[in-house]
């Protein structure tokens, strides 16, 4: 909802369902309105109705620019999924495949990484092979594939079997690259404007002078979440988050559907912050289907600090005190400064 | 630790596995020591499950007319309460322990964040038995000669921990706080070599820090290089190089090597984006998708294509499979190496996949 500078809109009107920032980021949103800076000498009743009036409206504004920043956030987020989805050519049809996951190291059962390069190019292939690559080389490679017949044949729909050529040839990216992708389409800026060309796995977030450290409960889309990993594990994982909503009672009805765990969760005093992160996750030894770009729904019960989440693959209600992933445990949110 | 009656070669062999005749007699002794085919064949040649994509069958059986393609699943090192990290090769086989033992860090022994040692059957994958010091944290082990170590940051500094083979506490250093150079201490890499720790510094880039044995810093060497996804880094030595392997810059991985003795400047070459590095027997190799060869000791790519010489590690210089058919979880493996016909791989997960761990692939040997 817009809010006129000259024709505020009286507060109860005013559409106060979006989300409330935090006492720091209000007190650094912009000035309402000129016109609401108020006639200094008048009665001390219209004084204090003018303040009022301005605290709303002000709490307003920076909500509209707060939904416009997740708006924006969003859309860029989207078109970089979109981006690395194609559309492919296939028998004359256009068809769109979220990527597949890869790291550095290929698994034993992508059995094709060694003839990736003859099809496509020792360039593209060593790129793509990377699990840092940008959409277009992804794309690039994956059409490639496809036009030399290595589409694996059916059973499966098409997208499944791009995703499952992919991994048996070594194209794709990691939950890093992916995030970076999107911090750089949400900022406008590139890995080394953000300071991010030495941190390819983003763990050093905490001491980057381009990023802002938050509490989890202020994300919003285009903000980054990093999850350490516990010990004998390496890796971590890094999201992108997509959507931040504090849960009403439908969204915890539903969310309760999925068990009496998710039940129990919900129930709490809560609130319970519904967060969608988009990233390209593990998909094991053997290529799992779920692998590879995933959006995933994380829940933070703010009264307790537990989080919930959903387990891949078998979509299983999970809770825990140390994050949103079984192997890892939640270590920070982060935004971008200037976004 | 290496059996009474065991002929020169086999010793030889076991000592090479630990980079102790590497050492003392210069990185050329081991490949005399253990002679094995490194023709110019491909990779694909000796590796059909590489170069073939067609369903390899399992089976329990490891005779036949047609063993190369014959695997069994893999097993999964599990004890109750502990997670399984860095395996290094300890004891060759012996009458008790056929397939011979190997040493493992493990979690959750006094709390889910204290590691230990723990000696494992490399046939059966029980526990023999486990140390009974722990440290906090990420941790790394390393042998030299008849010394295990193992170290991990607590607050703020290094800790080295020293055992004899029995897994006794012998020695405890640890650095003074700070006594890194770098801001802080990002422990992802450690080496004992002639006594001293090498580790790989990750606070800021990636450093190569020397330490004494008393945990006074000799050297610090900035490798220019970013530590890439699977923070897990390899130090090994080559000859008198300690070489990292793991690390990557935006032109591709990057191979960083330090002189032993803590002098000059570190050796550093670029390679593909796809490439990674791993020391075997004293000698650096580098593995693409396609290939593996060796490196010089100034780290280019020499020679001819070579089979994965981790898969290799037979008295009698057979090669079995590089990977386990089936049974492993995980996103990466980061630890690979051959014991008897035992395929030792230790694997991570990765961006919220599924966990690795410490995997035995049984594999009967070929190219005998």
């Amino acid at each position: 909802m817009l809010v006129s500078r000259r024709d505020p809109q009286p507060p109860s009107t005013l559409d106060l369902d979006l989300e409330r920032p935090r006492e720091r980021e209000r007190s650094a949103a912009p000035r309402a309105s000129v016109l609401l800076d108020g006639p200094r000498r008048q009665s001390p009743e219209l004084v204090a109705f003018h303040a009022s009036l301005h605290a709303k409206v002000t709490d307003a504004t920076f909500d509209v620019a707060v939904a416009s920043r997740s708006s924006a956030g969003r859309e860029a987020i989207d078109a970089k999924r979109d981006a690395y989805a194609g559309p492919y050519k296939v028998e004359g049809d256009l068809v769109s495949a979220p990527p597949m996951f890869k790291m550095i190291r290929a698994q034993p059962s992508q059995e094709r990484v060694g003839d990736l390069h003859a099809i496509v190019g020792r360039d593209l292939a060593q790129a793509v092979q990377s699990g840092q690559a940008p959409p277009r080389a992804i794309v690039k490679a994956t059409q490639k594939l496809i036009d030399a017949g290595k589409l694996p044949p059916p059973p499966g729909d098409v997208a499944t079997r791009i995703k499952q050529m992919q991994w048996q040839y070594g194209v794709g990216i990691d939950c890093a690259c992916f995030t970076r992708q999107c911090l750089s389409a949400v900022t406008g800026k590139s890995d080394a404007q953000l300071g991010l060309d030495r941190d390819q796995g983003l763990r050093g977030l905490d001491g980057n002078a381009h990023f802002t450290k938050l509490d989890v409960t202020e994300v919003r889309a285009g903000d980054v979440i990093t999850l350490d990993p516990k010990p004998p594990e390496t890796v971590g994982h890094n999201v992108i988050v997509r959507d931040h909503v504090i849960a009403d009672t439908a969204r915890k009805k539903e969310i309760g559907v999925a068990g009496p765990v998710a039940r129990s969760f919900m129930a709490s005093v809560g609130p319970h912050h519904v967060i969608e992160v988009d990233s390209a996750w593990g998909a094991g030894a053997d290529g799992a289907t779920h692998g590879g770009y995933r959006r995933d729904t994380w829940i933070l019960d703010e009264s307790t600090r537990v989080w919930g989440h959903f387990q891949p693959g078998s979509g299983v209600f999970l809770t825990s005190k140390d994050g949103p992933a079984e192997l890892d445990r939640f270590h920070g949110a982060y935004r971008a400064k200037g976004t | 630790m290496v059996p009474r009656g065991a002929d020169v070669m086999t010793q030889r062999k076991f000592l090479c596995a630990l980079g102790i005749v590497a050492s003392l007699m210069g990185a050329d002794a081991c490949q005399s020591a253990a002679p094995r085919r490194e023709a110019s064949r491909s990779v694909k040649a000796v590796m059909p499950s590489l170069a073939d994509a067609r369903p390899v069958p399992s089976t329990s059986s490891a005779s036949g007319p047609d063993a190369s393609t014959e695997t069994r699943a893999a097993r999964r090192v599990a004890v109750p309460g502990l997670s399984f990290g860095q395996p290094i090769a300890h004891a060759p086989p012996d009458a008790v322990h056929p397939k011979g033992t190997l040493v493992a860090l493990a979690w959750g022994m006094g709390g889910s964040e204290s590691a230990g040692l723990v000696e494992i059957d490399v046939g059966t994958g029980n526990e023999l038995r486990r140390s009974a010091f722990t440290v906090n944290g990420v941790a790394y082990v390393s042998r030299e000669g008849d010394a295990i170590h193992v170290a991990a940051v607590q607050d703020g500094a290094l800790v080295w921990v020293t055992t004899d083979l029995a897994l006794n506490e012998t020695r405890r250093v640890s650095t003074k706080k700070g006594a890194s150079t770098r801001r802080g201490l990002d422990l992802l890499g450690f080496a004992v070599i002639d006594g001293k720790a090498f580790v790989v510094n990750a606070s800021h880039g990636a450093a190569v820090e020397v330490f004494d044995a008393q945990g006074k810093r000799l050297a610090s060497h900035d490798c220019n290089a970013d530590v890439g996804m699977l923070r897990h880094l390899t130090i090994e030595r080559a000859g008198s190089l300690a070489v990292v392997g793991g690390l990557v810059s935006a032109e591709g991985a990057v191979a960083c090597a330090v002189r032993i003795d803590g002098g000059g400047a570190p050796l550093r070459r670029t390679h593909s984006a796809v490439s990674s590095f791993f020391t075997h027997d004293g000698k650096v190799y580098v593995q693409d998708p396609d290939q593996t060869r060796r490196l010089d000791l100034a780290l280019a790519a020499t020679g001819p294509a070579i089979p994965d010489p981790r898969s290799c590690d037979d008295p009698h210089g057979r090669c079995g499979p590089s990977r386990c058919e089936s049974g492993v979880s995980g996103d990466a493996a980061l630890q690979m190496f051959m014991m008897s016909d035992v395929l030792v791989v230790r694997t991570v997960g990765c961006c919220g996949g599924p966990p690795g761990g410490l995997f035995l692939c049984d594999h009967p040997l070929r190219g005998n």
